[in-house]
């Protein structure tokens, strides 16, 4: 018989951390749901890899395919689902963790399919624009919201395959005056892009400012007219600068020619 | 001073390339990149131009040879060939730079890669606009979402695994007999796709188009040999990694 909710949380959720997950948001949007699902496919008998392949449907074929309409009540649905993609995401692992088969391959696995679910909401994101649109600029910035992030992972696994060294620090007043304030920062604004809460209250934002607000059409002298609305300055903003960020990355590793630690 | 061309094949191509004459595809790249190479190796260490930015400017070269792909006249694409060749050698030569300069490393390796991935997906990207400019249809577009990503979705997935410290098992195994035939094959087929047999298919394809008009099939629409190699590339190269990745899951 399957443990009370109380117990599972002990074996699935704590051992992970030791006593809880230090990342507040983390612990009261997933964690505080997800036990109950993991309840669920326990019962079933459902294996962590299955999990991850049912969060990567609900994720992908349903959730981001809503966002290849342009009407924005589509785009919330779709945000929910993919909410609840990440919910099922977390899943797999605690399955793991409650019948010991926690392994690297399961850790792969997890990985290229959450990689995956990423690219596609963007190709979906940039077709519903474009389809409200009829503009070049929305595919030519979609692209690069599509492979932007891509881009972002091969930089830092690359550097991890070529196994250059880590980044030391120079001094170690370094690490408790500036260099530690600097690196918080950068921490809470990639975590403000990469995690998926961020990226769901965006869209969902976005998607609520459409829903109230007309589009509007800004006339730039020389170049033409655009059409833009609060979903279409999202991809833009998403692409463009997680594409700057990769390429200081870049230039940061090949500069230094080591690694930088995150 | 710079050496003669026959010094410089010695120092800078020779040490590299003993170990892969055994290989099938040796002949073609030998004949296609290297006999060139070195003479915009030697043009470069005569102005004193480093690894790094001998990198650059093959990177530049395909980007401009990309944008050629941008319209949608059969006649671009071929001129388009030419600096994307231009740049395959530039990325040859910075390599054979580096080792007369003694100054090869993980860094430069980093740099080499990169460039080439993005120049990789971004010439697919390019294509799409420039299919999309002739059909106007929404398939195109979806075709060339798939094909500008796969590259990159295969490098992560060979990538994580090697981060994920997976293939240290395998490697074992596999340096006995059968096992590193076929990985040998497939590291080529690879090789083929990337680089050597690429530029040839885009030129053949291009010509295609020239003298065969577009044919009009019903549910897809407009359809020409170019469509074709988007879509073909793309799908493949998509079967191919989720293949990868479903093996390497199962195999642990």
């Amino acid at each position: 018989m399957i443990e009370s909710i109380k117990e599972l949380r002990k074996i699935c959720q704590e051992s992970k951390y030791g006593v809880k997950n230090p990342f507040w948001p983390e612990r009261i949007f997933y964690r505080s749901i997800s036990i109950y699902f993991t309840k669920t496919f326990l019962k079933i008998g459902i294996s962590a890899n299955q999990a991850t392949l049912i969060s990567f449907f609900i994720g992908v074929i349903i959730g981001g395919s809503f966002f290849a309409f342009g009407n924005p009540k589509y785009w919330i649905a779709g945000a929910l689902m993919f909410y609840l993609s990440k919910i099922v995401d977390r899943v797999d692992g605690e399955i793991a963790r409650y019948n010991n088969l926690a392994s690297v391959a399961g850790e792969y696995w997890d990985d290229m399919c959450g990689l995956c679910i990423g690219p596609y909401r963007m190709a979906c994101m940039t077709f519903g624009i474009y389809g409200l649109f009829h503009a070049i600029p929305v595919l030519i910035f979609g692209f690069i919201a599509v492979t932007a992030p891509l881009f972002s992972r091969i930089s830092n696994l690359l550097a991890y395959k070529l196994e250059l060294p880590l980044q030391t620090l120079v001094n170690e007043d370094d690490t408790k005056t500036k260099k530690s304030l600097k690196q918080t920062l950068s921490r809470y604004v990639g975590l403000s892009f990469e995690s998926s809460i961020s990226i769901i209250v965006a869209i969902l934002a976005v998607a609520m400012i459409d829903l109230y607000f007309n589009v509007v059409t800004i006339d730039i002298p020389l170049i033409g007219s655009f059409m833009i609305n609060a979903r279409y300055i999202y991809i833009i903003f998403y692409g463009v600068s997680i594409l700057m960020v990769t390429v200081f990355r870049v230039y940061d590793i090949i500069r230094k020619g080591a690694m930088p630690n995150f | 001073m710079v050496e003669s061309i026959r010094e410089l094949r010695k120092i800078c191509q020779i040490v590299k390339h003993s170990k892969f004459r055994e290989s099938k595809f040796h002949w073609l790249k030998w004949n296609f990149y290297c006999r060139l190479s070195i003479y915009i190796t030697k043009v470069f260490l005569k102005l004193g131009i480093s690894a790094n930015q001998t990198t650059l400017c093959g990177f530049f070269a395909g980007i401009i040879g990309c944008s050629f792909f941008v319209f949608g006249n059969p006649e671009y694409w071929i001129v388009g060939i030419l600096p994307l060749y231009l740049s395959r050698l530039f990325d040859a030569a910075d390599g054979e730079i580096a080792r007369y300069n003694k100054t090869a490393s993980a860094t430069g390796t980093y740099w080499d890669n990169m460039c080439d991935i993005s120049l990789d997906s971004f010439k697919f990207a390019c294509m799409t606009f420039g299919i999309y400019s002739i059909f106007h249809e929404i398939p195109v577009l979806i075709f060339g979402f798939i094909a500008t990503t796969y590259p990159l979705v295969s490098l992560v997935s060979k990538l994580l695994a090697y981060k994920l410290e997976l293939f240290t098992k395998t490697s074992v195994k596999s340096s006995n007999t059968e096992k590193s035939k076929k990985q040998k094959f497939f590291g080529y087929g690879y090789i083929m796709f990337g680089t050597f047999i690429a530029l040839f298919t885009i030129l053949g394809v291009a010509i295609i188009d020239l003298l065969i008009p577009a044919v009009t099939i019903p549910f897809i629409g407009g359809f020409n040999a170019r469509y074709a190699y988007v879509i073909i590339s793309g799908i493949s190269g998509l079967i191919m990694t989720i293949v990868r990745v479903y093996k390497i899951v199962c195999k642990g």
